[in-house]
């Protein structure tokens, strides 16, 4: 059991790679660790290169039956999500309960709930999920973007629990990637990885492009969760000195304490003060520079 | 002094998000302060204050039962549990930020949910199922993120199954579905996209001549 101020240990990540058809995502794909594909696609054999292991799926079956093979690689790609969601695991939770076939809204939600079981297995086998989609352009009002083109439901699901999301694209006869989101594509950037371009598929450097990406990623994980402890522990701390404060110079000395925070952390404490000052029925005199008594 | 909700309502309006709720008209009733919300703003507020007032002294019944929304336990429990997992936090920050645009010079003011260590939270009521582009898409976050100089930014969602307009206040008789958080996250051009906003909000504000209402 984890403590509230320890540390998460390194976890397995998810990342979600789309873009045009032929642009190359399952080829990145197989620059993971050893990855294994689950081709729904029917696209593995269009890479330029094979990954370790390829589950070439008709039915989400086949992919079910495969999960004890599946746990001997390090990545598992899915190609492609929607594919996955829309097609097989439709068919599979229709045939699992009929009454969802006339009940999109509950099929969905099952579909759903399918797929976190699969994620959350491969998970628990400290598994990384890389999930391939094609771009698909997203209309909100006026504003169009691309975004991975899977069902509303099945893509809420999948931005919700990927990492990364990243649109892989040509860019002067270059392939890049972005996961920083902009005005034309849709992007998650947990880890604040720049726009790269992706190394040519003959270079040494492409043959572990992805294990490298997921690599910064975990690393920058574990780096904020660090980071997100020691912020918590700052303001317990507060929270705790604050609740012995009886007098104006204890609360003067709080705010001296402060000045050196970032600014995040002292509006929070100033937020703090404000409501223990008010509990001992104090408040601040700005002439005399001190904490007094209510009248 | 704007707030970031009204910079959200003109984004949506900016952006024609929904033709029938994010009209002109209903931008400057809000604007204008006209609109004092309704049962559903009223329910969330309740529940937003369960979040924040675990341990509830006389006082704070007082302004709970002020809200007058009937939950169930369950309910109760939710928030609570919620809270606990969330904890250490501090709830109810109001901080603001002198935004320059080149053309404007601007101050936006906000107040966030819960400061959890570095990441800021934003808890939300739904009354239908929660539908996350909507959220990516918000400029809230964005703003929130950019005056508490953050990075992380969660929505925590709430939705109350089945309510309909005749229950007023009363969601004793719900189902309350806890959703996972959504993560947004700051980005490079983050920044420039919410000065292109308030530039756009601020011709706007001038060309309707409403500058006496912000």
């Amino acid at each position: 059991m984890l403590r509230k101020e320890e540390s998460f240990p390194e976890r397995p990540v998810i990342i979600v790679l789309y873009g045009t058809p032929g642009v190359g995502k399952t080829s990145l794909l197989n620059t993971c660790d050893t990855p294994v594909l689950i081709d729904c696609d029917r696209g593995a054999d269009r890479a330029c290169n094979r990954a370790d292991g390829t589950i070439i799926a008709t039915k989400w079956d086949d992919v079910l039956a495969d999960g004890a093979e599946i746990k001997q690689f390090k990545t598992v790609g899915i190609d492609t999500a929607k594919a996955v969601l829309d097609d097989f695991l439709m068919i599979y939770v229709v045939d699992k309960d009929y009454k969802l076939k006339t009940n999109k809204l509950k099929a969905y939600g099952a579909i759903g709930d399918e797929f976190k079981a699969f994620i959350n297995v491969r998970r628990s086998e400290g598994l990384d999920i890389v999930i391939i989609a094609h771009a698909k352009e997203e209309k909100d009002g006026d504003v169009i973007r691309l975004s991975p083109d899977v069902t509303g439901q099945s893509k809420d699901l999948i931005l919700r629990i990927a990492d990364q999301v990243g649109f892989i694209t040509m860019v002067n006869n270059k392939r890049t990637i972005t996961f920083e989101p902009t005005d034309k594509t849709i992007g998650k950037n947990v880890a604040r990885i720049p726009t790269m371009e992706i190394p040519d598929e003959k270079t040494p450097e492409f043959k572990t492009f992805g294990a490298n990406l997921i690599s910064k990623v975990k690393e920058s994980i574990r780096t904020q969760s660090e980071e997100q402890i020691k912020a918590q522990q700052v303001l317990v701390e507060f929270q705790d000195k604050l609740s012995l404060c009886e007098t104006s110079d204890n609360f003067m000395s709080i705010i001296q304490e402060c000045t050196t925070l970032p600014d995040h952390q002292k509006a929070a404490i100033k937020n703090l003060i404000s409501k223990r000052v008010d509990l001992l029925g104090l408040k601040y005199d700005k002439k005399s520079n001190s904490f007094i008594e209510k009248i | 002094m704007i707030r970031v909700t009204t910079l959200e309502s003109f984004r949506r309006f900016r952006d024609n998000v929904t033709e029938t709720y994010d009209t002109e008209e209903k931008l400057i009733e809000h604007i204008k302060g006209e609109f004092k919300g309704n049962c559903k703003t009223e329910i969330g507020s309740a529940f937003h204050f369960l979040i924040e007032h675990k341990e509830m002294d006389t006082n704070d019944i007082t302004d709970f039962l002020k809200f007058g929304v009937i939950f169930n336990t369950i309910h109760f429990d939710t928030a609570y549990k919620h809270a606990e997992n969330i904890s250490p936090f501090v709830p109810e920050i109001r901080k603001s930020k002198v935004f320059n645009t080149g053309k404007y010079k601007v101050e936006i003011s906000g107040c966030t949910d819960v400061l959890q260590g570095n990441t800021l939270r934003d808890t939300k009521c739904k009354f239908s199922a929660p539908t996350y582009m909507d959220y990516y898409n918000s400029f809230q976050w964005r703003i929130y993120l950019s005056i508490f100089g953050l990075d992380r930014f969660l929505y925590d969602i709430f939705e109350f199954i089945g309510y309909k307009d005749e229950m007023v206040k009363d969601v004793s008789s719900l189902v309350l579905k806890q959703h996972d958080p959504f993560e947004c996250i700051r980005y490079e051009k983050m920044e420039s996209e919410i000065l292109t906003l308030i530039n756009d909000f601020m011709d706007w504000i001038y060309f309707r001549n409403l500058q006496s209402f912000i």
